[in-house]
């Protein structure tokens, strides 16, 4: 059964790390409906936002995004919320 | 100095004494710094022969491999070795040119975007375009090459930055402390073992790529279970070690097969429940509690859940899992293993007439016993006769193209392997298919008088693809015919490779024997039945008890 879910990922703003982190998504067969980054001034951290879905385990993508080399953080919000999503930060 | 010498100063002060590789317009300024800066660069024929031989280096040496390539289409001629290496877990760092900063992104001579194109088969990656950032990604690529789960890393660096002034600094890479697992974890596998009536051990690769070799035969010696190998993990064991059973999955011995459905525990160590090993997936070990063992978080519970979840390095891990058990306490279990082990040994008498490549390998490696050796393979047929009927005694003796499956392997990995480590008997045993995917690697032979040794094993086919459209494409063969293949013999003497060429069993000793024992590089070629299979085979998709045995086609 295909679920939806809603990722926060806080990543060190390197080159290519929405790449990265897109690429693998779609690599390990997740959809991807929504997504959102934005930089935190004065920061090399970049928040973002991914709503993603399919029917193979979250919690092996969760793993998968945390190998990242420079993905630092990455968590599951519950409730998933279109508007807060796409207006993020 | 300029960037380009503070990279190679870098990497010998990170004990790299060799590097593979080939120039070309973007990447002359480290070709410069290489005249004088003291590390030997091995200059291969092909940069798919440079990465395969960095990674032969890296897999016999458990040290970092290094492959140099310019921009452009020496960059895209290291994906299949960088792919190689990240399927594998090996180390391996990729250093290639790229066009000045300026250019990125004009679409330049020669301008790819190899950090865009690479970002599926590295473990990590840099573009360098600023001399600032130079210092800092070379120690993180080293590092990261390395450390908990090995794996390519690629630096990629603009030719202005190779040529731009930097200050001659020394920082070195640091390693993270290993983790370990937590104790609830390892006390619920200590108890699964204790429960178990038919505890079975599964050893993979990342044994060897941790090191912890000596940890695991203790650990074994120990617990008294049974033990099968995937084909990265064979030598985790001595081949004729009592709990050895062989390799598992589709060209696993029948032992292997057998003792993973009937078992009630799997203790996976460096493994990830690859289809090759497993076979339907539902159907492995179906009876079996399963403790994952392993460095890579993503890789526990990924394919199959695992009961006891032990994270982290695996020496240390290893050393506290055996201090919390004692021997299985189900005699029977390993005896059991055992005798089904005597009942299905390979047979080694051919239906046909003409060489039997399994008994020629198995006699090799008897005649090998004497001397350390290291046998490369390549991909197809050979590949599985090599795993199933050498003996091999530590894993890194063993180097085989597993999760890529890449033909061309063999021959630059050998290449890496004999420069890595001079005192071994090195051999590659190779194909008439594979062969010719890197057989420029020949003039590397020569040119640095590396004495690999090549066994070339000639079905005059693709034989790994016509065995499967034998089995299951209704014998419609379509393009496996190598009959028109060159004479190997002579095409290893054009090259200056001393060779010899034998069709019959009476000619096999003594060819044996010269080969093995010669000083110099030297090839093989063994002509075969083209008709032969490997058994026994596990149909891809099936159970692994349902495997079949030798028919002709
Ligand atoms: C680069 C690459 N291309 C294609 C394949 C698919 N493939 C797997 S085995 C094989 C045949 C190999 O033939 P050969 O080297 O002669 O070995 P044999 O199976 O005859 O022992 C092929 C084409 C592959 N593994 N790698």
């Amino acid at each position: 059964m295909k679920t939806q879910s809603d990722l926060t990922i806080v990543a060190k703003n390197s080159l290519g790390i929405l790449e990265r982190i897109l690429r693998l998504v779609r690599h390990r067969r997740f959809i991807l409906n929504n997504v959102s980054a934005h930089c935190e001034e004065n920061s090399n951290a970049v928040n973002i936002r991914l709503v993603v879905e399919s029917d193979r385990d979250l919690g092996n993508l969760m793993l998968q995004l945390q190998k990242l080399m420079d993905v630092i953080e990455v968590r599951q919000s519950h409730e998933y919320q279109l508007r807060n999503c796409l207006g993020y930060g | 100095m300029r960037g380009a010498d503070f990279l190679i100063k870098a990497l010998k002060e990170h004990q790299v004494d060799t590097v593979f590789g080939y120039p070309g317009g973007a990447i002359m300024p480290v070709y410069d710094a290489l005249v004088d800066g003291g590390i030997k660069h091995i200059l291969c024929r092909h940069e798919q022969g440079a990465v395969f031989a960095a990674d032969g280096y890296a897999r016999a040496s458990g040290r970092l491999g290094v492959c140099i390539a310019t921009s452009g289409p020496g960059a895209t001629n290291l994906l299949t070795g960088i792919a190689n290496a990240y399927m594998d877990s090996v180390p391996l760092l990729a250093i290639t040119g790229q066009v000045n900063s300026n250019l990125v992104g004009t679409d330049a001579f020669q301008e790819v975007d190899i950090f865009g194109l690479s970002l599926g088969v590295v473990k990590h990656s840099f573009l360098i375009t600023s001399i600032e950032e130079l210092p800092d990604a070379i120690y993180q690529a080293i590092q990261i090459a390395q450390e908990g789960r090995p794996g390519p890393v690629l630096l990629d660096i603009a030719k202005d930055v190779q040529l731009a002034n930097i200050d001659d600094v020394t920082i070195t890479a640091t390693n993270k402390e290993a983790t370990v697992a937590d104790k609830t974890s390892m006390q619920k596998a200590a108890k699964l073992f204790s429960q178990s009536k038919k505890p079975l051990f599964y050893a993979g690769g990342g044994i060897g790529m941790a090191n912890a070799e000596a940890t695991f035969r203790e650990l074994v010696n120990t617990a008294k279970a049974p033990t099968v190998t995937t084909l990265k993990g064979i030598g985790a064991l001595p081949h004729n070690d009592p709990h050895n059973l062989g390799m598992l999955g589709m060209h696993g011995t029948k032992a292997a097969n057998l003792a993973v459905q009937d078992c009630d525990l799997l203790i996976a160590i460096g493994a990830r429940f690859d289809d090759r090993a497993t076979g339907q997936l539902n159907k492995f070990a179906p009876k079996a509690k399963v403790i994952h063992f392993d460095c890579d978080a993503a890789e526990i519970s990924k394919l199959r859940q695992a009961d006891a979840r032990i994270l982290g390095d695996l020496n240390k891990n290893l050393i506290k899992f055996q201090a919390k058990i004692n021997a299985c306490h189900n005699n029977h279990w390993l005896e059991d293993c055992q005798d089904k082990k005597h009942q299905h040994q390979f047979n080694y008498n051919s239906a046909t007439e003409g060489i039997f490549a399994p008994a020629l390998l198995k006699r090799l490696s008897e005649m090998c016993q004497n001397h350390p050796t290291i046998v490369t393979c390549d991909v197809g047929q050979h590949q599985m006769w090599v795993a199933q009927h050498m003996g091999f005694n530590k894993i890194s003796e063993h180097l085989s193209s597993g999760g890529l499956g890449a033909m061309g392997y063999g021959l630059p990995s050998a290449i890496g392997a004999q420069l890595a480590m001079p005192q071994h008997r090195v051999i590659n045993v190779s194909g008439d298919g594979s062969i010719m995917m890197n057989i420029q690697e020949l003039a590397t032979l020569i040119r640095y008088q590396i004495p690999v040794k090549l066994l070339l094993l000639d079905n005059q086919r693709l034989g790994m693809v016509r065995q499967w459209q034998h089995l299951f494409f209704k014998n419609r063969f379509s393009e496996v015919d190598l009959s028109d293949n060159p004479d190997f013999a002579l095409v290893a003497k054009a090259f200056g490779v001393v060779s010899n060429s034998i069709s019959q069993p009476s000619q096999i000793e003594s060819a044996l024997d010269e080969f093995i024992n010669s000083k110099s590089s030297y090839l093989l070629h063994v002509s075969i039945n083209p008709d032969e299979n490997v058994w026994p085979l596990v149909p891809p998709g099936k159970s692994n008890s349902e495997f079949i045995e030798r028919s002709y086609s």
